[in-house]
């Protein structure tokens, strides 16, 4: 759910900076009973853009709502994000489509901004133009080898197995190799893992896309490795999702006890978030468990590795696709200023072979159109800074 | 003059060149029956060289077959109306949703939320069918109370300190009594347990020991909510009893769904 915030916050800094200038341009009044209708344009229909409509229209009533969307259905990432194992998180469809229904909102499917329509004609029909179009790119690695066939994004992944039309032909090879290599460990990687090591009867109950079904039915994987560059306290999921994939069933899930071993920032860490502590709890229940079975009685295996950091990926002889992934061991470095902690290199080195890895260390958004854009963040630059 | 106005204007002059067929009746009057000015808009805003336009056709909904076949050819759609609601249209777009999501299944696979939803829906009707056997027997046994008539009393109070006092059925969540009473209490997931958006505050430590312990479940979600304190509860696991008769409840200041509010990404 975490994969959501760049585009929420996106969007509501600039509903906040075009409704404040154009508020202070026209005098408008909200209370004013002969205000003229305000005109506003939602670019992009998923949570951000429906959420921002139903306030606009709460707040305003004279408030038009357009939402356009580049494909020809709403919902962005609540029907591509959201693995086919969690249907309730999608009843939110429910609420979207009661605000979808007011007769002051509209719907627009298969607009483009950019390619159908530019920015500079939404300012002209538009009193407000709202960019919730959310971060459909990833954040690179920047090491070598990361060309190789059989490393995808894991955004790529998860769109394939929901169904998106962009990632329909997704060239995903699950038969060639047993283990899979997930970097991060945030509740994405845990949804590609738990999708890839679920058992198919399960997987045939939900909503997954038909082509990902046979695909994983045919799928030779039994082992996943989540990679974290840090500890099991800086990692990024969430407690719920972590239950879950620590309770999968028919799957042996390994976690080194001495990564465990916590320090004093980690304990402070620890005490000021809620949801940090609850995770290393179970990180540690997870642990104490399986130690205690010698022999493992499953035939797939989930393996947690902390304080790894990838290094380059090995390439198969033939030199195009990826055999395997060079981890460099890290340690935790705590800067004083901040009480942050960074992963630093320590120049000890293992590898895990591989033919399948994917990558989920974060998003960042697209420049579709003429307007301030901070490529290295991938954001949208907004000049100020507002809290709304 | 308003901009719909000067768009009007426009689209009047420009009648010969609108290049769209039946869009003028023989008189040269536009055919509004078979386009909306939306189509209009979005056609004159160049979209129309990118996607085909089809007349706008109230009365007929797409077929799920002429659906399958338009979604078969890529970026060949239609830009219509559509509106993501329940009526015929909106479950046209996401029965398309479910061609393209699951070829071979056909739409019928988008139906966990539905169930859901259903299953909500069976229990709002549960407790209004209680409360009308209830008001029936009552007239029999008026000395009698049964439990499923039993009320409480709870006070909402809102973000800007307006407190509401309502009267709650024992046996309803704290969700659905503020849904019945029109308070602004969201509940995203609609109680399934996915979600902080009917967090609420127990104001008094008294009637929060009263309540039940909160579940794993609940506390994974309750780690999301924001403004979190000692005394949080999400509100669609607050079930009212007896003992919670006078309970004040506080909505917190925001809720986060699908997002953290004012939450700055830190660099790794």
């Amino acid at each position: 759910m975490q994969v959501f915030k760049a585009g929420i916050e996106m969007a509501s800094r600039w509903a906040i900076v075009c409704l404040r200038t154009y508020l202070k341009g026209r005098n408008f009044s909200s209370s004013c009973a002969s205000a003229k209708p305000l005109h506003v344009c939602i670019v992009g229909s998923g949570p951000a853009g429906f959420y921002t409509a139903e306030k606009m229209l709460k707040r305003y009533e004279q408030a038009n709502v357009d939402i356009i969307e580049r494909l020809p259905t709403p919902f962005g990432l609540v029907r591509s994000g959201v693995a086919p194992d969690h249907p309730e998180t999608k009843v939110v469809v429910n609420q979207f489509s009661r605000v979808g229904a007011n007769e002051r909102c509209s719907f627009f499917g298969n607009v483009s901004l950019g390619k159908d329509i530019s920015l500079m004609d939404l300012h002209k029909l538009y009193h407000v133009v709202v960019l919730a179009y959310g971060a459909e790119s990833d954040r690179e690695l920047g090491i070598p080898g990361e060309n190789l066939a059989g490393i995808h994004y894991a955004r790529e992944f998860v769109w394939w197995y929901n169904g998106h039309p962009d990632c329909r032909y997704f060239p995903v090879d699950l038969q060639s190799t047993d283990t899979a290599v997930v970097l991060g460990q945030g509740n994405v990687a845990l949804d590609v893992a738990r999708i890839l090591l679920r058992p198919l009867n399960e997987l045939g109950t939900t909503d997954i896309a038909e082509h990902a079904l046979s695909a994983l039915q045919k799928s030779c994987i039994r082992k996943v490795y989540l990679v974290g560059r840090r500890g099991p306290v800086q990692a990024a999921c969430t407690a719920k999702e972590l239950r879950e994939i620590l309770g999968i069933q028919g799957v042996n899930v390994h976690i080194n006890e001495a990564d465990l071993v916590t320090s004093s920032l980690d304990e402070e860490e620890t005490k000021k978030n809620r949801s940090k502590k609850r995770v290393y709890e179970l990180f540690c229940k997870a642990a104490k468990s399986k130690s205690c079975q010698e022999f493992s009685t499953h035939d797939r295996d989930l393996h947690f590795v902390f304080f790894r950091k990838p290094e380059r990926f090995l390439p198969s002889i033939d030199q195009r696709k990826v055999a395997g992934v060079r981890l460099q061991k890290t340690i935790l470095k705590g800067d004083d200023a901040t009480s942050y902690q960074y992963a630093v290199g320590t120049g000890e080195f293992e590898e895990i072979e591989s033919g399948l890895v994917l990558k989920s260390i974060g998003y960042k958004s697209l420049c579709v159109d003429e307007f301030p854009f901070d490529h290295n963040k991938g954001v949208v630059a907004i000049k100020h800074s507002i809290h709304c | 003059m308003g901009l719909l106005c000067r768009l009007k204007t426009l689209f009047y002059r420009e009648l010969h060149g609108f290049g769209l067929p039946e869009a003028c009746h023989s008189n040269g009057k536009f055919n509004w029956a078979n386009y909306s000015f939306d189509q209009f808009r979005a056609w004159r805003m160049g979209i129309s060289k990118a996607v085909q336009m089809q007349p706008f056709a109230p009365e007929r909904p797409p077929h799920e077959e002429t659906m399958k076949e338009r979604l078969a050819e890529p970026r060949s759609f239609d830009l219509y109306r559509s509106r993501c609601s329940s009526d015929h249209r909106g479950r046209a777009v996401a029965a398309s949703a479910g061609c393209w999501l699951n070829e071979g299944r056909g739409a019928s696979k988008w139906e966990p939320n539905h169930i859901i939803s259903d299953q909500m829906k069976y229990k709002r009707n549960t407790h209004s069918l209680q409360r009308n056997f209830a008001s029936e027997s009552d007239k029999a046994n008026e000395n009698q109370q049964e439990a499923n008539t039993e009320t409480i009393s709870v006070t909402f109070v809102g973000k800007d300190g307006e407190e509401k006092t309502v009267k709650v059925l024992v046996g309803m969540s704290m969700l659905e009594a503020a849904h019945e009473n029109d308070i602004d209490l969201e509940g995203a997931c609609e109680g399934s347990l996915a979600c902080s958006t009917c967090h609420i505050i127990v104001m008094d430590d008294d009637y929060y020991n009263k309540l039940p312990e909160p579940t794993d479940e609940e506390n994974d979600m309750l780690d999301l909510a924001f403004g979190l304190t000692e005394t949080s509860r999400l509100g669609c696991q607050v079930i009212a009893k007896p003992e919670l008769d006078g309970m004040k409840v506080a909505l917190p200041a925001a809720t986060r769904n699908f997002a953290v509010d004012g939450y700055v990404p830190k660099p790794h």
